[in-house]
C-alpha cells in the first residue's frame, strides 16, 4: 500500500521538485500551496510536509489546528526558518523538524523514522542480519537456526526500542530510562547486563557482536 | 516657580530671621527692665547734690531738713541723711543701722573708705560695691555737715548684672539658640530626606530596567529635579520603546533574510541532486559534490549569521538549568559518530561514568559542541582523529577535544570569517564558561569548562 503524504508548501520550484521526488521515492504525494484547503485532504494523508511561511494562515497554527483534529498523523516541519525559536514553536505540535535547505536523501530517510517510530504503516517485517522481526506478532526469527528467539521482557524492550532507532547511537541513559522508565544513575551495570545476556541470544559470535554494537564510551547501536 | 516657593527665599528667611533674632534677644529679654524702671545717673544726682550742698549755705536744720526731704521725694529709692557741724546724724525717713548717730573722726574715715567707688573692681565684678554714696559738703564749709546720699548700684546707670549669673536670661538665650538650631535642622533635615529619596528611586531598577517615576511633592528647586527626572524616565522608556521596535525589526529582518536567501539554496540543492542522479563521468559528480559542498556551507553560513546577530543583540533566547554535562556530550557525539565514521576517523572516547552537572542552556551547550566538532570535520580531516574526553585537572573538570589535524595556524581551504567561533565565544560567556585552545603543526585541543 502506497503511503499518502500531503505536501504544503507556497513555493512552486520547491513544492513541485519535492513531489515529484517524493512520488519517484514511492509515495502519493498531495501538494497544496496553502493551509486552507488542508482539512480536506486530511482523511487520505499518513503524513503531512508542512512550510511555516505560507499566504494567509501560518505553518504553525495549521499544524496545531490539524494536530488537534488528526494527533495520529505525524507532522513534519519543512521550513528556511531555522531559529531555535521556530523550532521550538514547531516541535510543540509536530514530530520533526527539517530546515531548507535540505538533503533529499535525508529528507526520505525522516520520512521513514517517522512513518516506522509512529507506527503509521508498520510493516509485516523487518530484517536485521540474520534476524527477521514481525512486527504484529512481536516474534524475532533467527534466519540462520530456523528458531523463534525467546526474549524476557526487559531484553524485548531494549531490543524493540534499538530497533525503533535502528542505525541510530543510543546513549546508556536513553535506553535505559526508555526501558525501565526510571532515572538512571551514571556506572549503574543493570544495562549492560542485559545487553549481554541479550547478544548471548541473538548474536552469532557474542565476542564479535553484529546486530548490537557497543559504542564504546557513548552506549550503543542496533545496525542492518 | 514662585519665588516663595523657592528654598533658596526660605534659606534667607532663615537666616535674616537669626540675624534678627541675635541682638533682639537680650532686648526682649531686658525690655521690661528698660520700660519699667527708672535708673539714676549718678552724675546727674551728683551734681545736683553739690548744687543743693552749695544753695543750703547757712540755712537752719528745718530748711535742710525740708530741702533733704524733697529731694528724698524725688529719688525715693536713695537713702539720704546728713551729719550737722556737731557730728550728728540727721535722717531723712527710716534710719539706717550702719550710720552711726554721733560721728568720730574714725567713723569718717571708715565711712569714707567703705563708700569710695573702686572703678576696677567695679568693672572687673571682683565684689563689686552695693551702694553709690555721694557726699557734700554743705555751704562747702566742714563746720555746717555735710549731706549724704546712696542709692544702690542696682537703680543706677551703672548697675549691671553679670551674665553667667543671669540664669533665666541664658535659658531663655539658649532656648532661642536651640529652636533657631532646630529650625534650621528641621530645614535641611527635610531637603535632605527628599534628596536621599530622589537617590534611592534612581537607584532602583523598575520592570523594564528602567527606574519608576517619582511623585512630585512641592514645587521648589528639589521639585523641579523630580520632573526633570520623571521626563527623563519619559524619555529613556520612549528610547526603550523604539529601540525594542527596531531591535524587533531587525530581527525579523535577519530572519527573513536567511529565509529569502535559504529558499533558493534549497531549489539549488534540489536540482543538483536531479542532476547528480542522472551523472555518470567522475568529473561531474565531484563537480556536483563540491557544489552541493558549498551550498551546506553557505546555509552553515547564512545561519551562523542568523544566530551571531541575534546572540549579539542579546535576543537569543537562554534557559541555564542544571545539566548533566557528560550526557550532552554523549549525545552529541552520537549524532556525529556517523560521519565520524564516514570519514574514517580514529574515535578516542574516554568519558567516565559518573555525572558531572553544570548548569548552562543544553541547546546552546550543544551549539558550542557542534561548532567544535565541525571544525574538526572541516579543517582538522587530515589527521583522521577525534578525542573527546573529560579531564580533571585542579580540582576543575574539563571536557577536552583533541584532532590530529595541521592546527589553526594553517591556512585551510574552507577556513571563513570565523563567525563560529565568535558564536562560540558569546555562548560560553553568556554561561559564564571558559574555553581555551592549544594548536601546533600536530594538532589541536580544546579546553571547555567552567569559570572559576
Amino acid at each position: 500500500m502506497k503511503l499518502t503524504i500531503l505536501h504544503i508548501e507556497d513555493d512552486q520550484e520547491i513544492g513541485s521538485w519535492v513531489s515529484k521526488f517524493l512520488t519517484e521515492c514511492g509515495y502519493e504525494v498531495i501538494w497544496i500551496t496553502s493551509g486552507h484547503e488542508a482539512m480536506e485532504h486530511m482523511e487520505r494523508a499518513d503524513l503531512v510536509i508542512l512550510d511555516i511561511m505560507l499566504p494567509g494562515l501560518d505553518g504553525f497554527t495549521i499544524g496545531q489546528r490539524l494536530k488537534q483534529k488528526y494527533p495520529n498523523t505525524p507532522i513534519m516541519m519543512l521550513s528556511a526558518r531555522t531559529a531555535m525559536e521556530d523550532k521550538l514553536q514547531g516541535l510543540h505540535f509536530a514530530d520533526d523538524y527539517m530546515t531548507k535547505p535540505y538533503h533529499p536523501d535525508e529528507l526520505i530517510a525522516r520520512i521513514q523514522v517517522l512513518v516506522r517510530r509512529l507506527g503509521v504503516i508498520a510493516p509485516e517485517s523487518i530484517e536485521v542480519k540474520h534476524l527477521r522481526i514481525d512486527q504484529r506478532s512481536n516474534r524475532i526469527f533467527d534466519t540462520s537456526s530456523n528458531e523463534d528467539i525467546i526474549l524476557t521482557g526487559k531484553q524485548f524492550h531494549i531490543f524493540m526500542y534499538l530497533l525503533d532507532h535502528l542505525n541510530q547511537i543510543l546513549t546508556k541513559k536513553q535506553i535505559y530510562e526508555a526501558v525501565w522508565g526510571d532515572t538512571y544513575i551514571e556506572g549503574d551495570k543493570t544495562l549492560m547486563v542485559h545487553i549481554r545476556h541479550l547478544r548471548e541470544k541473538i548474536e552469532l559470535d557474542t565476542s564479535n557482536p553484529q546486530i548490537i554494537q557497543t559504542i564504546r564510551g557513548i552506549g550503543y547501536r542496533m545496525s542492518s | 516657580m514662585n519665588i516663595i516657593q523657592s528654598l533658596m527665599t526660605r534659606y534667607l528667611l532663615l537666616i535674616l530671621f537669626a540675624f534678627a533674632l541675635f541682638p533682639l534677644i537680650p532686648a526682649i529679654y531686658y525690655s521690661p527692665l528698660l520700660f519699667n524702671k527708672v535708673l539714676y545717673d549718678p552724675e546727674e544726682i551728683e551734681e545736683i547734690w553739690k548744687q543743693e550742698a552749695a544753695e543750703l549755705n547757712n540755712q537752719k536744720e528745718e530748711v535742710i531738713q525740708r530741702r533733704l526731704e524733697s529731694i528724698k521725694n524725688t529719688y525715693p529709692k536713695a537713702a539720704v541723711f546728713w551729719i550737722n557741724g556737731s557730728g550728728e546724724s540727721r535722717f531723712i525717713g527710716n534710719r539706717s543701722d550702719d550710720i552711726p548717730e554721733h560721728w568720730t573722726f574714725t567713723d569718717s574715715l571708715v565711712f569714707m573708705e567703705e563708700s569710695k567707688f573702686h572703678v576696677d573692681t567695679f568693672l572687673q565684678n571682683k565684689n563689686p560695691q552695693n551702694i553709690y554714696t555721694i557726699s557734700a559738703l554743705i555751704g562747702n564749709d566742714p563746720n555746717q555737715g555735710v549731706m549724704v546720699l546712696q542709692v544702690p548700684i542696682t537703680d543706677t546707670n551703672l548697675g549691671s548684672i553679670s551674665l553667667y549669673e543671669d540664669f533665666p536670661f541664658v535659658i531663655f538665650f539658649i532656648s532661642i539658640s536651640g529652636a533657631f538650631l532646630l529650625i534650621s535642622w528641621f530645614f535641611f533635615f527635610n531637603i535632605r530626606k527628599r534628596l536621599v529619596k530622589l537617590q534611592f528611586a534612581m537607584s532602583e531598577m523598575g520592570d523594564e530596567g528602567i527606574p519608576d517615576k517619582v511623585v512630585i511633592s512641592k514645587l521648589d528647586e528639589i521639585g523641579r529635579l523630580e520632573g526633570a527626572f520623571n521626563k527623563m524616565i519619559n524619555q529613556l522608556k520612549c528610547s526603550r520603546d523604539r529601540e525594542k521596535k527596531e531591535e524587533n525589526l531587525r530581527k525579523q529582518l535577519i530572519a527573513n533574510i536567511s529565509h529569502d536567501l535559504r529558499t533558493p539554496l534549497t531549489v539549488m540543492r534540489q536540482h543538483v541532486y536531479s542532476v547528480k542522479k542522472y551523472s555518470t563521468s567522475s568529473a561531474e559528480l565531484e563537480s556536483l559534490q563540491i557544489v552541493e559542498n558549498k551550498l551546506d556551507d553557505m546555509a552553515k553560513m547564512i545561519n551562523n549569521l542568523l544566530s551571531y546577530t541575534l546572540l549579539s543583540a542579546g535576543k537569543h533566547p537562554i534557559e541555564m538549568r542544571d545539566t548533566d554535562i557528560l550526557d550532552e556530550v554523549r549525545k552529541v557525539i552520537a549524532e556525529w559518530y556517523p560521519i565520524f565514521e564516514e570519514y574514517t576517523f580514529e574515535i578516542d572516547i574516554d568519558l567516565p561514568e559518573k555525572s558531572l552537572v553544570w548548569e548552562v542552556d543544553p541547546i546552546w551547550f550543544k551549539s558550542i559542541l557542534d561548532n567544535f566538532i565541525q571544525n574538526v570535520i572541516r579543517h582538522a580531516r587530515s589527521g583522521r582523529y577525534i578525542g573527546i574526553q573529560a579531564l580533571e585537572c585542579h580540582g576543575s573538570t574539563f571536557i577536552v577535544i583533541r584532532d590530529k589535524g595541521k592546527g589553526f595556524n594553517h591556512e585551510s581551504e574552507d577556513k571563513g570569517a570565523g563567525i563560529g567561533l565568535s558564536i562560540v565565544s558569546l555562548m560560553a560567556k553568556e554561561m559564564n564558561l571558559d574555553w581555551e585552545v592549544t594548536t601546533s603543526s600536530e594538532g589541536t585541543s580544546i579546553y571547555l569548562g567552567m569559570k572559576t
